[in-house]
C-alpha cells in the first residue's frame, strides 16, 4: 500500500512539475515577446502581460504542492529545539495530519469560490476568457497538498526530508 | 544528546505548556477575550506542531476573517488569494528569481570574480575585497542573498583558504557579503515590500543603492584592516585586460538591468525579462558551459522558490486587506503613538522588533507580515515610506546572519561544510559593522534618499 501511494504521488508530482515549468517558461517568453514587439514594431503584444500573469499564477500556485512534495516549505524551526528529539516523529505525524485538515478546509472553500466564478461567468481583463479554468488551480493546490500531508501522516517513511529554502 | 541539551529541552516543553495554559487562563478570567485567547493558543499550538509558515498564516488569516472582522468570512481569503496573484506587478518576482538561478549555475559569477581579483591584487587583503566587490556586482544582477552568497562563495571561499586567509575571516566575509544581494537592487524583499505597501519598486531600488554600496565599502575596509600585513602582488595589465575581455558581457548585465529601470525605459518586470534572455543568450552562445539538463534544473528550482513565496504573499495580502478594511492598522498606529511619544524611541523599538523577527523568520515572510503593520508607524514618526522600506530590508538583511534562522549561516554550513557554531562566531565582527551601518541608515536619510531624488 505504501509503495502504491508513493508511486501515485510521484507520478502526480511529475505531471505538476511539467505543467508548472511549462507555465513558467511561457511567462518569460510572453514578457520578452512583449518587450521585443514594443521595441521593434512600436506595439507590445496584446494581452501578453495578462497571459504572463495567468501563467505565473499557475506556476506559483502549483509550485505550492511541488514544494510540499519535496519538503521545502518554510517553517519556524527554532521551536523544534524546545522539545525532546524523541518526540519529533510523533509531533511531525500529528503536524502532517493537521496540515492535511487545514488544506482540506481551504480546498473546500476554494471549490466554492470557483463554483461561484463559474456561475457568474467571470472573465479576465484584457483577454476576455472565462477565469474558472485557471482558478481551478487554487482548489487543486489545497486538495493535492491535503492528500500529500495525509499520506505523510499515514506513511511517515515517504515523507521527504525538510530542506532549508529562501 | 548531552544532559544539558536534554535539560534545556525539558524546560522548553514546560515553557510551551505554560504559555498555552497562561493564555487559556487569561481567556477564562477575562484578561483576554475568548476569541483572542483561542487565536493565540491556536497559533502557538500550530507553531509547536511544526506547521509551515504558509499554513500558520492561512489559519491566522482565516480566523481573522471569521471571528475578528465584522463584515467578512473565510471565503474572502480565497478571493484575496486570487486577486493577489492576478496582478501584473508580481511578474518581476519570477523573472528575477529565474535570472538569478541561471546566473548562479552559469559562469557569469566566475568571470566577475576574475575581473575583481585582477583589479585588487596590489591591495593588502585584496582577495577579500575582491570577494566583497564580486558580491556587490552580483547583487546588482541577483535579487537574493543566498543566491549571491552561493554564486560567489562557492568559488571565493576555497580560493581564500588556498591563499592562506584565516578560515573564520573567510567564511564570515562570504556569509556577510552575500547579504548585499537583498540590499543592492534588484531585490526580491524590496519588491515584496512594494507590493504590500504600494510604494514604487523603482524608488525602493534606487534607495538601496547608497546603503548597499556603503556597506560594501565597510566590508572592504574591514578586509583591508584585518589583512593589512599580508603580502601583495603587482598589477598585471595583461591579466586585467584578459579578465575584462572574458567578463565584459557579465559586467554589462547590471548596466542593462538597472540602467533600463532607472532611466525609466523599462519597467522592473520588462528589465528582468530582458536580462534573463540576455543571460540565457550569453550562456548559450558565448560561455557555453551549461548543459541542456542544467536549464531544466534552473526552471525547476525557480518554480519551487515561487511555490514557496507566491502562496505566502497571497495569504499575507489577504490579512493585510482585512486589517486595513477593519481599521485595525489605523487603530494600532494610534495606540502605539499614544503609548510612545518620542519618534526616536518608536524607531528604536521598531528596529529591535525587526532584528528579533530577523532571527526567527526569513526576510520574505517577515516583510509580508510586518511591512503593512509597521509602515504606518514609521510614517507617523516622520519617515518616508521608501526610507522605511530600506530600513526594514537592512534589519532583515542582518537577520540572514543571526541564529537560529539565519539562512546564510544555515546554507553556508551545508554548502561549505563548516560547523554552525564556528560560522556564528565568524560573522560576529561583520554583525558589529552591520549594526553600526544600520544606525547610520536610520539616522541619515540622504544615504538612502539621494539616489531616489526626493
Amino acid at each position: 500500500m505504501q509503495s502504491f501511494v508513493h508511486r501515485g504521488l510521484t507520478w502526480l508530482f511529475r505531471v505538476e512539475v511539467v505543467i508548472a515549468c511549462t507555465a513558467f517558461v511561457l511567462v518569460a517568453v510572453a514578457l520578452f515577446a512583449d518587450v521585443m514587439g514594443r521595441e521593434l514594431f512600436g506595439n507590445g503584444i496584446f494581452g501578453a502581460q495578462r497571459f504572463a500573469v495567468y501563467c505565473t499564477a499557475i506556476a506559483g500556485l502549483l509550485g505550492f504542492t511541488i514544494v510540499v512534495h519535496s519538503g521545502g516549505h518554510l517553517r519556524v524551526g527554532a521551536v523544534d529545539r524546545m522539545f525532546p528529539e524523541s518526540w519529533h516523529p510523533i509531533m511531525t505525524r500529528i503536524g502532517d495530519l493537521i496540515s492535511a485538515l487545514i488544506c482540506l478546509g481551504l480546498g473546500l472553500y476554494a471549490i466554492e469560490f470557483v463554483q461561484n466564478s463559474y456561475k457568474l461567468g467571470e472573465k479576465g481583463m484584457a483577454i476576455q476568457i472565462k477565469l474558472w479554468p485557471i482558478q481551478t488551480v487554487i482548489p487543486y493546490l489545497f486538495l493535492a497538498s491535503a492528500l500529500r500531508y495525509l499520506a505523510f501522516a499515514v506513511f511517515p517513511a515517504i515523507r521527504p526530508e525538510e530542506k532549508e529554502g529562501e | 544528546m548531552s544532559s544539558a541539551v536534554a535539560a534545556t529541552r525539558s524546560i522548553g516543553v514546560w515553557i510551551a505548556a505554560g504559555l498555552l495554559v497562561f493564555i487559556a487562563i487569561l481567556g477564562f478570567t477575562g484578561g483576554l477575550s475568548h476569541q483572542v485567547a483561542i487565536f493565540f493558543c491556536l497559533v502557538l499550538a500550530m507553531l509547536f506542531l511544526r506547521q509551515p509558515v504558509v499554513l500558520l498564516l492561512a489559519v491566522a488569516t482565516a480566523f481573522t476573517h471569521a471571528y475578528f472582522a465584522k463584515n467578512s468570512k473565510v471565503e474572502f481569503l480565497i478571493q484575496d488569494v486570487w486577486f493577489t496573484v492576478d496582478r501584473e506587478v508580481l511578474l518581476s518576482i519570477p523573472m528575477f528569481m529565474l535570472a538569478g538561478a541561471l546566473m548562479t549555475r552559469g559562469s557569469i559569477a566566475q568571470r566577475l570574480i576574475d575581473v575583481m581579483l585582477a583589479l585588487t591584487r596590489p591591495i593588502p587583503g585584496g582577495m577579500g575585497i575582491a570577494a566583497v566587490l564580486a558580491c556587490a556586482v552580483f547583487a546588482a544582477i541577483s535579487g537574493s542573498s543566498i543566491v549571491t552568497m552561493l554564486a560567489i562563495g562557492s568559488i571565493m571561499y576555497p580560493a581564500l583558504l588556498r591563499a592562506g586567509y584565516d578560515r573564520a575571516f573567510s567564511i564570515g566575509l562570504i556569509c556577510s557579503a552575500g547579504t548585499l544581494g537583498i540590499m543592492i537592487p534588484p531585490s526580491i524583499p524590496m519588491i515584496l515590500f512594494a507590493i504590500m505597501t504600494d510604494v514604487s519598486i523603482t524608488h525602493l531600488f534606487a534607495g538601496g543603492i547608497g546603503p548597499g554600496l556603503f556597506l560594501a565599502l565597510l566590508f572592504a575596509l574591514y578586509s583591508y584592516g584585518a589583512n593589512r600585513n599580508r603580502e601583495t602582488q603587482r598589477w598585471s595589465l595583461t591579466e586585467i585586460g584578459n579578465a575584462l575581455k572574458r567578463g565584459v558581457l557579465a559586467m554589462f548585465l547590471p548596466v542593462l538591468l538597472l540602467g533600463g529601470i532607472y532611466t525609466g525605459y523599462f519597467t522592473p518586470t520588462e528589465s528582468a525579462a530582458l536580462s534573463l534572455v540576455y543571460a540565457l543568450l550569453v550562456e548559450i552562445l558565448v560561455h557555453r558551459e551549461l548543459k541542456p539538463r542544467d536549464y531544466g534544473t534552473v526552471v525547476y528550482d525557480t518554480v519551487k522558490l515561487l511555490g514557496t513565496l507566491l502562496p505566502l504573499l497571497a495569504i499575507a495580502a489577504s490579512l493585510n486587506t482585512i486589517l486595513d478594511y477593519e481599521g485595525i492598522a489605523k487603530g494600532w498606529v494610534e495606540y502605539v503613538k499614544g503609548a510612545v511619544a518620542s519618534p526616536t524611541l518608536l524607531m528604536f523599538g521598531i528596529n529591535v522588533l525587526l532584528l528579533i523577527v530577523g532571527c526567527l523568520m526569513d526576510a520574505g515572510s517577515a516583510i509580508l507580515i510586518f511591512s503593512p503593520l509597521l509602515l504606518p508607524l514609521a510614517q507617523a514618526a516622520g519617515y518616508d515610506p521608501v526610507h522605511f522600506g530600506i530600513i526594514m530590508t537592512a534589519n532583515l538583511e542582518i537577520g540572514y546572519l543571526t541564529p537560529p534562522v539565519g539562512l546564510n549561516l544555515i546554507v553556508a554550513m551545508a554548502a561549505f561544510r563548516e560547523n554552525f557554531l564556528f560560522i556564528c562566531k565568524a560573522v560576529i565582527p561583520f554583525l558589529v559593522i552591520m549594526l553600526g551601518w544600520l544606525v547610520l541608515v536610520c539616522a541619515w536619510p540622504p544615504l538612502t534618499m539621494y539616489f531616489v531624488g526626493k
